[in-house]
């Protein structure tokens, strides 16, 4: 039945409106004075478009002849490479407080270009340590980002 | 594993032991022996962050070490308070406030008060005030302030929006002279409520003399009052607000706080530093040129106006029914 | 006059040339880089600034300021990530570009289009300044909230492809705005007692997340199908055609441009889609935009330059900052003991022409830079995709990092990306989400607040001149679409009826 993204899009958005209504009315009162327009109207307006939108894109969907829901297929090579590399992200990112930047940047760098299909060791931790130093130098010296030391914090 | 990789390996291992002990072996020394870390609770480029980068500009050669500036905006300051207070008492880690130390954990936003922090200078402060446009018929606070009896809820004022130090500035007049305005919200400070009185959207607005500085000096505004003991620098024409008979005596006040149980010689040597860079003329004239009012008091006296500005603030809070505290 | 020579003969002193140009090349630099912009540039030199003579730090910084500008359009242009919101809408017509392999006219095509823009930008500064301030000061609550409607109106209408779909964008986008707590009572709006949510959600982590991390998903799996077209560097100064393209198309842009940066408030992001609307509305050929044409390119890319000039005006003529870098800039003069204001121009007249001149005088040191860099920039896309695409990952997380110092900006780029991803496989493009994010706030803050003043009546819209003015505008802008179709119809219905 869910045959193409525009069928997918406006049930998701459609529920999206539906959440968002049952949020807005529990927005907290106030005892601050105001004359016309509430916290809660905008959000509840455009609730009320997003649910009116859902519905025209899920007709759209149902009348186009369109039968692909996504474009890309779970099974190839490519789709395995941009869930490994953002998988990779994640755990990453909750990890990096703790090993601290550099190492969580060059990991990443080399680990993320064997990924996508380099081949060569050297060349890929040559290119990890130069663009992650320029990185440094820019963000970390430059403008004194502090980038997380992990356990090398003192 | 060829030769050639081997070394490769070997020295890229080599170099990351380097970078990870180095800096553990540094840690030993007097205090401060590395950089201490500002943390501004608010944007960069904000008033709040371009008064702390002004004072850490001139406070390094007084310290030895250079004082990185950090934002951390969010809340009003309030995450950076949550962060200051999770951090290391080890004076490493500082940062500003201004007095809403003193009101969020009335407002119930965070649990955290002037008591869970140690102050180490307070460097500047300036006190609230209502401006209008230079040819506004209302000469005097106590004419506005009819003005906005004879008709309650209609004389319009601009002010930030609520829980900022402005907005209870406003409502502290309105509790005192009895009066009721209609409100136009602004973020982003006095500054845009400032723009929209001079460019004749409403009748009045909040401002510190400081914030109201430039548009006073292109003669589009003038102070009715300020919020002050005594009269404003560059502004010893403009009657305080206790002299036109409305006792009203509240500014922002903005200190530097480091973690609660930071060692007090370690408080101390920081306080020494700061008090240095305040001391310079260079930057007491730049602050005053503008009408804003340098400080320099000591932890101890900082402790002592908390108190009292924590009751303030406690008090306006309470009246305004806003007051919830989480602890 | 002579005041004006002066300052142009002491700023080509070697060491204020030093200055201006050190400074262009790090504004564009950091222009460039996503998470980083102008504004976050200027703040940090500023403590830089305190050493030197007032002149020479605000030359930095100008420089700074107008690099930083136009920075952006690089990355928008080579790798479809705006590295500054004011080259939002430079993604549009420069990736597809880049995508044909003409990524190097693209960037000569925007790096004079920007000199122009930001010429006639400080023209307007120094002849018309006072009349502009005083222009920019009528724009009240009403006013900009019909503003920014209009502004949102116009990227649904004019850039997204449908406008159903454009439309929810800008939905998705203005919801995101609503996060936080509420500009008018402040009542906390879906932020679940996160203190960082309390703040709501920044539009920098948004951008690099919805354009870069979706973009590197989006490249990774098409990889092994389009091998990186490869660039033609060839000749970056524009050619003739392109030359003239410009000199026919650059006025309304510059206008827009000065008169929108000139509004305190309003920025360079939304002089360029007002300027891009207009020139898409005023084109033959209005379906090619979106699909690599100059036109495009030209519009915004003069606007968003001109818009510094614009926003340069309330700065120095008031002291009230046009936009986020002037706010610093403000406190970097006031920081020297110079008050902005027409006294400045009476007291200080030589700072002010050195500053004029400085301005030219940046404009320049970009358009040599950026016709320079335009050479080496592209040869970036032809780096190979495996190393490419990583270190676009890192670098925008450290970007998402560098704004706030915290690892909830990182989340929201993360989050972002995700969701961009799946956004464009149902072909909802980033640019409206951001444009409402950007938009929401002043569109909601301002019609609330006008509807404060006037004690709750709508009637306030068209009882000011500039708004209703404005709200024509909005309207006829929304109903174009089927004006277009109902008038289609009714020629081929009378020429059947003919025949």
């Amino acid at each position: 039945m869910i045959k193409n993204k525009e069928i997918l899009g406006g049930i998701i958005f459609f529920s999206l409106s539906l959440y968002l209504f049952y949020e807005t009315s529990n927005f907290s009162s106030t005892t601050e004075r105001y004359r016309s327009l509430g916290p809660a109207v905008f959000p509840y307006v455009l609730a009320i478009c997003l649910g009116l939108l859902s519905i025209v894109l899920f007709i759209q969907g149902v009348r186009s002849p369109k039968a692909e829901l996504f474009s890309f297929s779970m099974k190839t090579k490519a789709s395995v490479q941009v869930l490994s590399l953002i998988a990779m992200l994640f755990v990453f990112l909750i990890w990096v407080e703790k090993i601290g930047f550099i190492i969580w940047s060059l990991s990443f760098m080399f680990l993320g270009q064997i990924i996508l299909g380099e081949r060569r060791l050297v060349t890929a931790m040559v290119l990890s340590i130069a663009v992650v130093g320029i990185i440094y130098l820019i963000f970390g010296f430059l403008l004194n980002v502090p980038l997380s030391s992990g356990f090398l914090s003192y | 594993m060829s030769s050639r990789k081997f070394r490769g390996l070997f020295t890229f291992l080599v170099v990351v032991t380097i970078m990870i002990t180095a800096p553990i072996v540094c840690a030993q020394k007097k205090f401060p022996n590395k950089p201490i870390q500002f943390i501004v609770g608010w944007g960069a480029g904000g008033g709040s962050d371009l008064s702390v980068r002004f004072l850490t500009s001139h406070t390094e050669k007084h310290l030895g070490k250079p004082i990185n500036v950090r934002n951390m905006s969010g809340g009003s300051g309030a995450k950076a308070y949550m962060y200051i207070s999770k951090s290391k008492p080890d004076g490493y880690t500082i940062g500003n406030t201004t007095s809403t130390i003193s009101t969020h954990r009335f407002m119930g936003n965070i649990p955290l008060g002037s008591n869970d922090f140690e102050p180490i200078i307070a460097f500047n402060e300036d006190p609230g005030g209502v401006w209008v446009a230079t040819d506004a018929p209302w000469k005097t606070l106590a004419e506005f302030v009819n003005h906005a009896k004879s008709r309650p809820g209609e004389a319009t004022i601009a002010a930030s929006n609520p829980g900022s130090i402005t907005r209870f500035q406003m409502m502290a007049l309105e509790q005192e002279a009895g009066i009721e305005f209609n409100v136009l919200s602004q973020k982003g400070g006095a500054g845009p409520g400032l723009v929209a009185l001079a460019g004749g959207h409403v009748n009045a607005a909040m401002g510190t003399p400081l914030e109201g500085f430039s548009l006073y000096s292109a003669g589009k505004i003038r102070p009715l009052g300020f919020m002050s003991a005594k009269r404003v620098a560059k502004y010893e024409d403009v009657p305080t607000m206790k002299e036109q008979g409305y006792p009203l005596v509240i500014s922002t006040n903005r200190m530097i706080i480091a973690p609660k149980g930071t060692p007090a010689d370690r408080v101390d040597t920081l306080y020494q530093a700061f008090l240095k860079a305040v001391h310079t003329p260079a930057y007491q004239n730049a602050l005053e040129s503008k009408g804003s009012t340098w400080l320099d008091w000591s932890p101890e006296k900082c402790k002592e106006y908390l108190k009292r500005q924590d009751a303030i603030f406690e008090k306006i809070i309470k009246k305004a029914g806003l007051y919830r505290p989480i602890n | 006059m002579d005041l004006f020579l002066t300052g142009l003969i002491s700023i080509l002193h070697p060491k204020m040339l030093f200055f201006i140009f050190g400074g262009t090349f790090i504004g564009i630099t950091l222009g460039a880089l996503p998470g980083l912009s102008a504004t976050m540039g200027v703040a940090i030199l500023l403590p830089v600034t305190f050493y030197l003579p007032p002149e020479q730090g605000m030359l930095i910084l100008l420089g700074v300021y107008v690099g930083g500008i136009y920075g952006g359009s690089i990355a928008a242009i080579l790798l479809n990530i705006p590295g500054c919101p004011a080259s939002l809408m430079t993604t549009l017509d420069g990736y597809p570009m880049t995508k044909k392999g003409q990524g190097g006219r693209a960037i000569g095509i925007a790096t004079t289009s920007s000199f122009v823009g930001g010429v006639i930008g400080v023209l307007a500064l120094i002849f018309v300044a006072p009349f502009l301030a005083q222009a920019a000061l009528s724009f009240g609550p009403a006013e900009y909230a019909m503003l920014a409607f209009l502004g949102l109106s116009a990227i649904v209408i004019v850039a997204a492809k449908s406008i159903v779909k454009g439309f929810i964008g800008v939905v998705i986008g203005l919801l995101m705005a609503t996060v936080g707590m509420d500009p008018i009572v402040s009542v906390p709006r879906f932020t679940y007692g996160s203190i960082d949510l309390m703040s709501g959600i920044s539009y920098i982590p948004v951008v690099i997340g919805l354009f870069g991390l979706s973009e590197v998903m989006v490249q990774t799996l098409q990889m092994k199908q389009l091998k990186a077209v490869r660039q033609t560097i060839g000749q970056v100064f524009p050619n003739l055609a392109d030359f003239k393209k410009i000199f026919r198309h650059f006025f309304h842009p510059a206008w827009i441009g000065t008169l929108i940066g000139a509004l305190p408030g309003a920025g360079a992001s939304i002089s360029a889609i007002i300027s891009y609307n207009r020139a898409v509305q005023a084109s033959k050929k209005p379906d090619e935009f979106g699909s690599g044409i100059p036109e495009g390119l030209i519009s915004c890319e003069t606007a968003n330059n001109a818009s510094i000039g614009g926003a340069l005006v309330p700065l120095l003529t008031l002291g009230i900052p046009g936009s986020a870098v002037t706010a610093v800039l403000l406190g970097a003069l006031m920081m020297h003991d110079i008050t902005p204001g027409p006294l400045l121009f009476v007291q200080q007249p030589g700072l002010v022409y050195t500053i004029f001149a400085g301005l030219l005088m940046a404009n320049l040191a970009m358009l040599i830079l950026g016709l320079a860099g335009g050479k080496v920039f592209p040869r970036i896309v032809n780096l190979k995709q495996s190393a490419l695409l990583p270190s676009i990952i890192v670098l925008c997380s450290v970007g998402a990092f560098a704004i706030n110092n915290s690892m909830f900006e990182v989340g929201i780029m993360f989050v972002c990306g995700i969701g961009g991803f799946f956004l464009r496989e149902l072909a909802i493009s980033p640019g409206p989400i951001i444009l409402g994010l950007i938009l929401g706030p002043i569109a909601e803050s301002n019609f609330r607040g006008a509807l404060e003043l006037s004690r709750g009546s709508l009637l306030i819209f068209v009882q000011k001149p500039i708004s209703l003015i404005i709200l024509i505008v909005t309207i006829s802008l929304l109903l174009s679409p089927f004006l277009r179709g109902w008038l289609l119809k009714t020629k081929s219905g009378l020429s059947a009826g003919k025949a």
